[in-house]
């Protein structure tokens, strides 16, 4: 009469797989945690937004947003034009636009914002290309005029791809 | 036995490795999780750029930092408010924190603005005037009005944003614009009409201001061919513009004149007075004179000590533009003098100064200051409340008081340099007040009748009331009406409502009107006459003072020719009288009877032996009328004049100047439209006497025994030695007048 082979190899062959099963699984679920984030986008959308408040930093202190949209402490006409055209040449070949300014008035104790430009103040053709854009940075910064409206620019950038 | 323990040591095996894995596991995933918490933070993060928000709010401030000290600067430039000029500045910072707190609401931004204190300029000499040192707090600070001047303002913010973890961003501020004016630069090229300085033009860190032109600046130039009621500052052309580096430009300017052929002491003296205001491009505005003030030396002429019991009066001088120094609306002698800048008249500020015991005494006195008609007859209610310029109508008023054994005095006009300072009060108070408006000037209550509608009561121009006796003053008056067997005197009063002006200085209560009242009918005409009256009380001071113009408007028939200049009116317990006689030396005293009756009536006797004053008084009260030389002449000029005294039915004392006598009966007389009347007075109260020794001399005090004449009095040392203080030949003079 022979003995059973003892079944205790399996066991560990079971064992073991398991064990392995078990730490690929925690791995790859590691690893997909641990996935470091896109590093290259991160970095893209930290330059456009120091990019957009560089822009609008400086605008205001070459006080372009005097120089251009005021005649005698009034708005002069067509200054959204000329607005693009600034900024359009100061941002890279690449990138697209988008800004609009608020004028910022108080009632009654209670700030409110109308917006200024009767038509947008930007280089894309449409507004799909901020819907669409993977990154866009935004920027704001308040201006006080020599008449002392006080503005609100705000500006939305993006890459082109 | 070995194969049963060998296989337990298998199992176990098995679980260690089993459990290993778990561990592994478990230590996999803890990091993963950590980098994945560490990732979305990081995602966080870099979504909120702390320091460009913070940089562009601050940015801003600064920016609405310039903009406050460019509308405060061009605000208070154009009013002169000081306080309209902050409220706006406030406010617009007011709206700015506002908005910009809305505009980074999203970003979950606290901004806190605080007003800093910070030394802009320490104390220092420059052109011999010492400057004190200059701070800004509060916000903004104007230091105006001296050769160095400068706008400035500062202030700190300070953002946090609590929703990112992030604190403590703050930045300070600090803006200004200096001008200098470098004052022995200033030359002139009379030939060629122009004159030319150097001045330097600084902003914040010393950094000099280098893109002006001619466009940013104006200079104004003392015009002495132009009438003190005219623009006596006049601004100039700029001819040219040099800049020379380091903030400096020499300026070159045309002066203009109202009549350039007679500008010679222009050319002589007067084109070292500038006034230079220059804008920088941030539309900061600041201004600065080529002086900080004048300096009077005054002589007093009138030898006139102190009556114990009866403090001697004070003067009251009033310097106009070109520095015509007035007193009791004469003009004093003095050489030429620098004019008052066109300053906020707020901004001047009067120190008395004397000598006595060989130590310098004195102190700054109040002033205010007056805006009279360009022809500077009659003061002007115009803009009353609001501070203005001292321009071409503007009278600067101050009291000058010589004290005992002192007969010569410094008086130190200069202007204050801190634009939130006013030495000098710049507005005058309306009071009104109907039937009476009353004034308490420390020394007296005066109530001037003013009456919107016409009343039979009207019997007195002014009343005024001291220790309770009241002693009541007529200011010119004409015609009679007998009534049921009286005599009704005057029958016509000048008419019509006062504006009452109050400072620091003086009260002015002034009418012009043709209103006059007939007191027989109640009714008012305006066919007669036309009357300007300024009467002025100053303050602590025991006499008031007026002028009076009355002009007829045709040849007015009266049904008596009788016109009263000037009256005073005592009630019953005021027994005696005293009036100097026309030598000026001699005196007559009297008193009064208890029964109606003429005591001194050029119809009875020398009621034409009159000179400079009258008094009533008892051991209670004294008062006297004190005309000067001007009004003595007046007085004389229709050969009808009297000092008429007298008890009345009603019993009352009167002593009354009249330029026509009382006639009785009534004769008809037409005046002359040509001649009008130009007086002035002196009202004067002071503590009364009493007189002694009667005797009977009814030419000179009629009639013994139920009046009589008297040889002393005590209540005649007043009257007699005050009175020459009012008098022309007493006048004090300007002996010498200086700029520094």
């Amino acid at each position: 009469m022979t003995r059973p082979r003892p079944k205790s190899g399996q066991i560990r062959i079971i064992e073991a797989l398991l064990s392995a099963a078990l730490i690929v699984a925690s791995i790859t679920v590691g690893v997909g945690l641990m996935k470091a984030p896109n590093s290259l986008s991160s970095r893209r959308n930290e330059d456009m937004s120091n990019s957009a408040y560089s822009l609008l930093i400086r605008l205001a202190e070459a006080e372009t947003f005097d120089e251009l949209m005021f005649i005698n402490g009034s708005l002069r006409k067509g200054w959204e034009e000329e607005l693009k055209v600034i900024v359009n040449s100061l941002i890279p070949a690449n990138a697209f636009f988008n800004m609009t300014i608020y004028n910022c008035t108080v009632l009654d104790q209670l700030a409110q914002e109308s917006v200024l430009n009767s038509c947008p103040v930007s280089n894309a053709a449409t507004s799909e290309v901020f819907e669409t854009a993977k990154g866009v940075a935004g920027a704001d910064v308040t201006y006080t005029t020599r008449r002392f409206w006080i503005l609100r620019v705000h500006i939305d950038l993006t890459w082109g791809e | 036995m070995r194969t049963g323990r060998g296989g337990k040591r298998g199992g176990r095996r098995g679980q260690i490795l089993l459990a290993l894995a778990v561990a592994v596991s478990a230590l996999v995933m803890s990091i993963a999780i950590l980098s994945y918490a560490t990732s979305v933070l990081y995602g966080k993060f870099q979504h909120v750029p702390f320091m460009e928000v913070s940089s562009a709010i601050a940015s801003d401030f600064g920016r609405a930092l310039t903009r406050t000290l460019s509308v405060l600067t061009q605000t208070y430039n154009a009013t002169s408010d000081i306080n309209a000029a902050r409220a706006k500045a406030n406010d617009m910072l007011t709206t700015w924190l506002l908005a910009a707190t809305s505009a980074f609401a999203g970003k979950g931004v606290n901004i806190q603005p605080t007003w800093t204190s910070s030394q802009v300029q320490p104390l220092k000499t420059l052109y011999g005037y010492n400057y004190s040192a200059r701070s800004v707090y509060n916000l903004s600070k104007l230091y105006w009005y001296q050769p160095q001047s400068l706008s400035a303002v500062g202030a700190s913010i300070s953002v946090d944003l609590p929703t990112a973890g992030f604190f403590g961003f703050r930045q300070s501020f600090l803006f200004l614009l200096n001008l200098t004016i470098d004052v022995p630069s200033i030359l002139i090229d009379a030939q060629g009409g122009t004159v030319s300085f150097r001045i330097q033009v600084l902003r914040e860190g010393q950094q000099p201001v280098f893109d002006l032109t001619s466009a940013n600046f104006e200079v104004r130039c003392f015009d002495p061919t132009a009438s003190s009621s005219l623009a006596t500052w006049r601004t100039a052309l700029i001819a040219g513009i040099e800049y020379e580096g380091l903030g400096n430009y020499v300026l070159t300017v045309e002066p203009q004149f109202r009549d350039p052929s007679n500008a010679s002491s222009f050319w002589d003296s007067y084109y070292r007075y500038l006034d230079i205001i220059a804008v920088d491009n941030r539309d900061v505005l600041v201004e600065a004179c080529s002086y900080s003030g004048i300096g009077m030396e005054i002589h007093d002429n009138s030898d006139v000590g102190s009556v114990p019991g009866d403090p001697r009066p004070g003067y009251v001088l009033e310097v106009l533009s070109n520095s015509t120094t007035l007193w009791f609306g004469t003009q004093l002698q003095q050489p030429t003098s620098p004019p008052l800048p066109p300053i906020p008249g707020k901004q001047f500020s009067v120190l008395v100064q004397f000598y006595s015991g060989g130590e310098q005494l004195g102190s700054t006195v109040s002033a205010q200051v007056e805006t009279w008609e360009p022809s500077q007859r009659f003061p002007s209610s115009d803009g009353i409340g609001i501070p203005s310029r001292f321009l071409g109508q503007s009278r600067l008023v101050f009291p000058v008081k010589f004290p005992q054994d002192v007969d010569a005095l410094e008086v130190m006009i200069s202007w204050e340099p801190d634009c939130d300072m006013g030495g000098a009060s710049g507005t005058l108070t309306r009071v009104e007040g109907e039937p009476v408006i009353s004034i308490d000037n420390g020394y007296y209550i005066a109530d001037v009748l003013n009456t919107s509608e016409p009343s039979c009561f009207q019997n007195f121009t002014v009343s005024l009331q001291r220790s309770g006796s009241t002693v009541r003053y007529w200011l010119s008056g004409y015609d009679t009406a007998d009534v049921n067997g009286a005599t009704l005197l005057p029958r016509k009063v000048p008419f019509g409502s006062w504006t009452a002006l109050g400072g620091p200085v003086r009260w002015l209560v002034f009418r012009r009107s043709s209103s006059i009242l007939d007191r027989l009918y109640s009714n008012v005409t305006t066919a007669e006459a036309v009357h300007e009256t300024t009467i002025f009380f100053p303050l602590n001071e025991s006499y008031f003072y007026w002028q009076m113009n009355l002009t007829w408007k045709g040849p007015i028939m009266l049904s008596n020719k009788f016109i009263r200049m000037f009256a005073m009116e005592a009630n019953t317990g005021v027994n005696l009288g005293s009036l100097s006689r026309s030598d000026g030396v001699s005196l007559v005293n009297g008193s009064f009877s208890a029964v109606p009756m003429e005591h001194r009536d050029r119809r009875y006797n020398l009621g034409q032996d009159y000179g400079h004053w009258a008094s009533v008084y008892s051991q209670d009260i004294g008062a006297a009328i004190i005309v000067p030389d001007s009004t003595l002449s007046e007085l004389h000029s229709l050969n009808g004049d009297q000092l008429w005294v007298w008890t009345s039915a009603s019993l009352q004392r009167l002593m009354e100047y009249d330029l026509l006598y009382f006639m009785s009966p009534s004769v008809g007389y037409t005046t002359n439209p040509t001649d009008p009347l130009l007086a002035r007075g002196v009202g004067l109260l002071y503590e009364g006497g009493t007189a002694s020794e009667p005797y009977q001399n009814d030419m000179e005090w009629r009639v013994f025994p139920q009046a009589s004449v008297m040889r002393s009095s005590t209540g005649v040392d007043v009257p007699r030695a005050y009175s020459r203080l009012f008098l022309e030949g007493s006048a004090p003079t300007i002996v010498s007048v200086l700029s520094f």
